[in-house]
């Protein structure tokens, strides 16, 4: 079993590395009969193109006023288009900082519709490069002018220009939804003006006022949450027909090649690059946001490469991109829902569909599980024979049926529970703010890091202690036993043997055994679970602990247990999070702050994951191989 | 006792007859001559931000329908002979002893902040069907089937969907609007008598029928002149349908004619209201009624006794002469109210312009500038916004904003009826007055009314009268879970969601500016030349109360329908299944079928010489 285990290993990673390569993925195509990407025709003309060079120099004169200023100065611009228009202060403060802000949004009411259904065009104040949004904003102003011309529209289309990076739109969503909070962390102004249910939304990320070479899109959600791929294929179709323009996907320009390897290497960056970004949950853009509420968004993002070949295209073509896609999610009868919602891209037109990526997952899952039975099965095993029948002058020991040796679970399953009720302690005291001077994140981690060793010391010198005392009472048994043999007569080895049998039976199996059973069961219990919600996440927690995991065990030579608990510190969060920081070359207190803002603005999993289930099954799994082997 | 109760307003035949034979004292009234009379309006507005606003009413009356003291036996003839009051209507109402009848269609919001209040008493998007059914003889339920289902087949509308699920009964709004319309005098005994008449209301709406020219066709035959000559010619499905708010409407009803109600008629109002985005495509808002409707009006309707155009000119603030009306209207501009209230109406009599010339009738409205510079802002007296809150499928909550911008307390009546699988915690009713959350809800809500909702049967109505303090904002929210329906309740379109109406708000509103017309349909009457002594006198006569606490108009409120998404399941999955059965299944079946027919044989090599006829004598066997 333990071989059958390793084997699935080897199959479950092969398997995964095979996902990229262009055998294994199809090309994508408009699922939803409804969308007919780029079959309306275009009206946003020079003119637009105009009003829009227009409202990008207004919106550069408006950019550095405060907040509240150019929030209003940007409420009257879409006033004046006919619009209904509004602003919304927020307020946010996290353990770590106080964010405030103000945001514009704007409904263009359909005509004739009855304002049951709606679309978002958003874009944030500051782009992805840290800069202006400057092209995105004068965009969405331009667009509210064509589409106030027209009268065939089935939805309104609400224009949101939104504060700070995630957290304005988050405070707009959350009000949209009645979900407005007033208290003294989270403060959010109810909205006056409201459309019907959102049915999708884009995002806009056009830094500076230049023009573009290529258009990018980015997808993740929080969490892995993924929109509907017809998102993806219909500005797939339109960039391919009414605005071609260059498409891919990130931020990331890989050129044509016919060439087999560097395909597949391509591809598999991409499918890299997306399930990093959906296994650490956050979002690549303002549109992971909208998935939380069931809303179906993209961000486009235009990427300026000077000296890349392909043709470089201004806001007229980036207008008329725009408008071709509202128009088509105009079109929608229903919410989407025909296409994909779970896929990995190896590129912009080829997609992975869950059934193909699950699969390896599950296998990886399963090789936990067999080596955990494999495991449970050894610890009631009886190494030796309980009974003897004398054949003559020999002995033959022969095993009794249905005899086990019992099973002591009580040094791991509380060693476990320690450890997840230190997790558990390190969540807490990261995430909640003490008011004592001097305290930082980094130097809570350091705590808990702290109170995390202090544990593993305990445990793993508890187990010793213990064992030396069994082993001493043991001794001190047979000693007792020996002196009477010797006292009496007839066959030593034979009463030797039996009391040998009986010293096995009284001693059940060792508790390295139990514990790494118990983390290897539990090891399956999550990774299985979290494919279903966040497969990237699942992955790469599965790929880092499978071997380690099952390879360890406490080793005669203090060496190498020492060396194993070694590697197991570096898979430890804060070994991941050193790792982190020497690899993007940052500061590790950059990193957790990082973290903890993510988990306390957007609410990602990464730091609960980190914390109720990561690090209690790395801790118990550092004590065991610290475990003494008999 | 049914031939004594004297103000009955029967329209069966049958019980005119019986009411016939009572008579008491005598006094001599005017009897109305004309037993049928027909009068054609257009109002037009240009709104604030640019958009025109239009309103064809046409008013068919008939008979001169008087209590039992002057009854002439003219008013028997009712529904037996048609003139001009269309005969479909006419036979719809005697059969199902209708007594009051409002339909209407309507597309697009009526964005109550910019346009004020419209003539047209109903804007719930939608069709809206409300009916008062005489319960004489028990047969409401019938009846109501009855009259859905005829409607549906005039106009071409899915209202035969208006079922026991839909259908309500109020108990606050959507009053009786005939014999207690504003110019009844209200505490007369023979209105007192009237409650007697065992009445029943039945209203139900379909937010999500689309309205378009097939409607409208069966709506324009209706009319005595249908488009060919008149005001109506001016209606153009083409335009109508390129508008911000089209709303189309039917209302039947009985009013009164004198100051005591002695004489009544049967009054069919048609109304047509579209309000057009003239600023659409240049951002001009210079209009003219060639441009809006691109037809013209030629002549009058010939059946018409009064056939008139009135524009309620734009009230322009501080600011003179910034338009020009061309042509000038020959009887000159006459004013309503005074002070910030003061509408300046333009009246053109077509009976009067049009017969003099050749040429058609040509209105424009010009701005200097093309643009106003400055017109007066419109506060709408209630302001009502309904959204739903949360997310997810699994459960949701109702939010509903009421602003009142009044400066002075206002009783309203809040109705809102929710469909059955939306199931309603009352204990969750929460009201917030200004964003404080109220203790004591007394104060503000003083009646309610709840019927819960019974699975696939009724849906729940929630009705309040309430006290809306000045200048306030009143916020109620509640809770609710979302059922989770049998996969074959589904509509086809089951990702959509279902279309949740709207809510109605009724309330009495004094007249503030930005109101369209003063009293809703009864507006018109002054144009009509009607009673318009009537009215005068009336108004002249309340002019005392009138200036303790000014004039009230009842509004109806409507809220924007909402968009609720139910668990729906993966529809596709059954599919899946079938096919997947199916294809295993004729697999299988094709395999054994064929292992059991098929006959193998061994063909000997000696007749290799032979293949070819043996090959036709084969097929020469299957022939067989």
């Amino acid at each position: 079993m333990p071989t059958l285990s390793y084997i699935m290993v080897a199959v479950s990673f092969f398997w995964l590395l095979a996902l990229p390569h262009q055998d294994y993925s199809k090309r994508t195509y408009v699922s939803e009969n409804a969308l007919l990407p780029g079959s309306a025709n275009v009206q946003f003309n020079w003119d637009d193109n105009l009003a829009a060079e227009a409202y990008r120099d207004t919106v550069q004169r408006i950019a550095f006023l405060p907040s509240i200023e150019r929030a209003q100065a940007l409420e009257q611009q879409f006033a004046a288009l006919g619009l209904k228009s509004a602003t919304q202060n927020y307020t946010l403060n996290t353990s770590t900082e106080s964010l405030h802000g103000v945001n514009t949004y704007a409904v263009f009411y359909a005509p004739r519709s009855d304002g049951t259904e709606a679309l978002v065009l958003s874009a944030s104040w500051r782009s992805r490069d840290k800069t202006t949004n400057t092209n995105a904003i004068a965009m969405l102003l331009a667009l509210g002018k064509t589409f106030k011309r027209g009268s065939h529209f089935s939805k309104d289309i609400i224009f949101v220009v939104s504060d700070g990076e995630a957290e304005g739109l988050q405070a707009w969503l959350k009000a949209y939804h009645g979900n407005e909070e007033h208290t003294y962390e989270r403060h959010e102004e109810p909205l006056r003006v409201r459309s019907g249910a959102i049915q999708a939304a884009l995002n806009l990320d056009f830094a500076g006022t230049g023009d573009y070479n290529a258009l990018g899109i980015f997808f993740e959600g929080v969490n892995g949450q993924l929109p509907n791929l017809d998102m993806i294929n219909t500005i797939n179709l339109i960039s391919m027909g009414i605005a071609p323009v260059e498409l891919t996907l990130h931020d990331e320009l890989i050129p044509y090649t016919d060439n087999m390897t560097k395909n597949y290497l391509n591809s598999l960056r991409k499918m890299l690059y997306q399930m990093k970004y959906q296994a650490v949950g956050t979002p690549t853009g303002n549109h992971g946001l909208y998935l939380k509420y069931k809303i179906d968004a993209i961000t486009l993002y235009g990427i300026d490469r000077p000296g890349w070949p392909s043709q470089r295209f201004n806001l007229f073509r980036v207008g008329a991109l725009l408008e071709s896609a509202v128009r088509s999610l105009n079109n929608l009868l229903e919410h989407l829902h025909q296409s994909f919602f779970f896929y990995l891209l190896s590129d912009v037109r080829r997609y992975t569909s869950i059934g193909l990526y699950m699969p390896p997952v599950i296998i990886l899952g399963v090789s936990f599980i067999f080596q955990a039975l494999s495991l449970w099965g050894l610890s009631s095993d009886l190494p030796l024979e309980l009974e003897s029948i004398a054949e003559g002058d020999k002995t033959i020991p022969v095993a009794l049926p249905y005899s086990r040796r019992s099973r002591n679970f009580k040094v791991a399953s509380s060693t476990m529970g320690m450890a997840v009720v230190t997790g558990a302690a390190t969540f807490f005291l990261l995430t909640t703010e003490f008011g004592l001077v001097g305290e930082t994140p980094m130097l809570k981690l350091v705590a808990s890091v702290g109170v995390c060793s202090m544990l593993v010391l305990s445990a793993v010198s508890t187990a010793h202690v213990r064992v030396r005392i069994i082993k001493s009472v043991s001794t001190a048994q047979k000693s007792r036993a020996t002196h009477d043999d010797t006292k009496g007569s007839s066959s030593i080895n034979h009463s030797d043997k039996t009391q040998n049998v009986a010293d096995q039976e009284l001693t059940p199996a060792a508790d390295w055994i139990m514990l790494k059973t118990l983390i290897l069961a539990l090891s399956a219990l999550i990774v299985t679970t979290m494919s279903a919600l966040n497969f990237s996440l699942a992955v790469s927690i599965g790929v880092l602990i499978v071997l380690p995991y099952m390879a360890f065990r406490p080793s005669r030579w203090t060496v190498v247990s020492i060396i194993e608990a070694l590697i197991l510190l570096a898979i430890s969060p804060p070994g991941l999070m050193m790792v982190a920081s020497w690899w993007y070359a940052k500061d590790p207190s950059e990193v957790l702050s990082w973290v903890l803002r993510e988990y306390e603005i957007l609410g990602t999993w990464l730091l609960p994951t980190a914390c109720f289930v990561y690090w209690p099954l790395n801790l118990a799994a550092v004590i065991m191989v610290l475990l003494p082997v008999s | 006792m049914r031939a004594s109760s004297p103000c009955l307003l029967l329209l069966s035949g049958a019980v005119l007859a019986l009411s016939a034979a009572a008579s008491t004292t005598t006094d001599t009234i005017p009897i109305l001559k004309a037993p049928e009379a027909f009068h054609e309006q257009l109002v037009l507005k240009p709104l604030n931000d640019g958009s025109v606003y239009s309103h064809f009413q046409f008013t068919t009356h008939i008979g001169t329908m008087m209590d039992d003291d002057h009854f002439d036996g003219a008013a028997s003839n009712l529904f037996k002979h048609y003139n001009l009051f269309p005969r479909s209507i006419g036979q719809i109402l005697h059969s199902f002893e209708v007594e009051e009848l409002h339909l209407t269609f309507t597309q697009g919001r009526w964005q109550y902040s910019d346009w004020g209040y419209p003539l047209a008493p109903s804007a719930g998007t939608g069709v809206e069907l409300w009916a008062w059914l005489n319960d004489d003889k028990r047969q409401t339920e019938e009846h109501w089937k009855g009259l859905t289902n005829t409607l549906s087949g005039l106009f071409c509308a899915s209202l035969n969907f208006i079922d026991d699920t839909i259908t309500t009964e109020p108990k606050l709004s959507f009053r009786n609007e005939g014999l207690y319309n504003t110019h009844s005098v209200p505490t007369t005994s023979h209105n007192k008598n009237n409650s007697t008449i065992p009445r029943k209301l039945r209203y139900g709406s379909l937010p999500h029928e689309n309205v378009c020219t097939e409607n409208l066709t069966p709506w324009i035959k209706l009319l005595p002149c249908k488009s060919k000559a008149g005001i109506a010619s001016l209606l153009k499905s083409h335009k109508l349908f390129d508008t911000r708010f089209y709303s189309m409407a039917v209302h039947v009803r009985s009013v009164c004619e004198d100051e005591k109600c002695r004489v009544r008629s049967l009054e069919l109002i048609q109304t047509i209201t579209a309000v057009f985005d003239v600023a659409r495509h240049d951002g001009s808002f210079d209009w003219s009624l060639s441009g809006l409707f691109e037809r013209e009006i030629t002549q009058s309707c010939p059946l018409a006794s009064t056939s008139k155009v009135i524009v309620n000119l734009p009230q322009t603030a501080d600011v003179e002469n910034q338009y020009s009306l061309v042509p000038h209207p020959p009887q000159g501009i006459h004013s309503e109210g005074s002070g910030d209230k003061k509408q300046e109406i333009a009246v053109y009599d077509l009976q009067k312009v049009l017969p003099g010339t050749t040429s058609p009738f040509q209105l424009a409205l010009h701005w200097e500038g093309s643009r106003p510079k400055l017109v007066r802002a419109i506060t709408p007296g209630i302001v009502a916004h309904r959204y739903f809150t949360g997310f997810g499928q699994e459960r949701g909550g109702l939010a509903i904003e009421i602003r009142n911008n009044n400066s002075q307390d206002i009783e309203a009546v809040y109705l809102d009826t929710l469909p059955w699988y939306l199931k309603l915690y009352l204990h969750t009713f929460s009201i917030q007055l200004n964003g404080n959350s109220m203790d004591n809800q007394r104060d503000l809500v003083q009646k309610m009314f709840y019927q819960p909702a019974v699975d696939r049967s009724r849906p729940a109505v929630l009705e309040l009268a309430l006290r809306l303090p000045a200048n306030s904002l009143v916020k109620f929210t509640v809770s609710f879970d979302k059922v989770f329906l049998k996969y074959t309740e589904h509509r086809p379109d089951a990702n959509r969601g279902f279309d949740v109406g709207y809510a109605v708000i009724t309330a009495q509103l004094p007249r503030e500016q930005g109101q369209i017309g003063f009293g809703g349909l009864d507006h018109l009457r002054i144009y009509q030349e009607r009673e318009a002594g009537l009215v005068q006198g009336r108004r002249s006569g309340k002019q005392e109360k009138e200036e303790k606490e000014g004039e009230t108009d009842k509004m109806r409120v409507y809220t924007d329908t909402l968009l609720v998404s139910l668990p729906t399941p993966d529809f596709s999955m059954p599919y899946n299944v079938i096919t997947m059965t199916c294809t295993v299944i004729s697999l299988f079946f094709g395999s054994v079928f064929n292992l059991m027919m098929r006959n193998f044989e061994v063909v000997k090599p000696s007749s290799s010489s032979s293949k070819k006829s043996g090959k036709g004598k084969e097929k020469a066997e299957k022939t067989e």
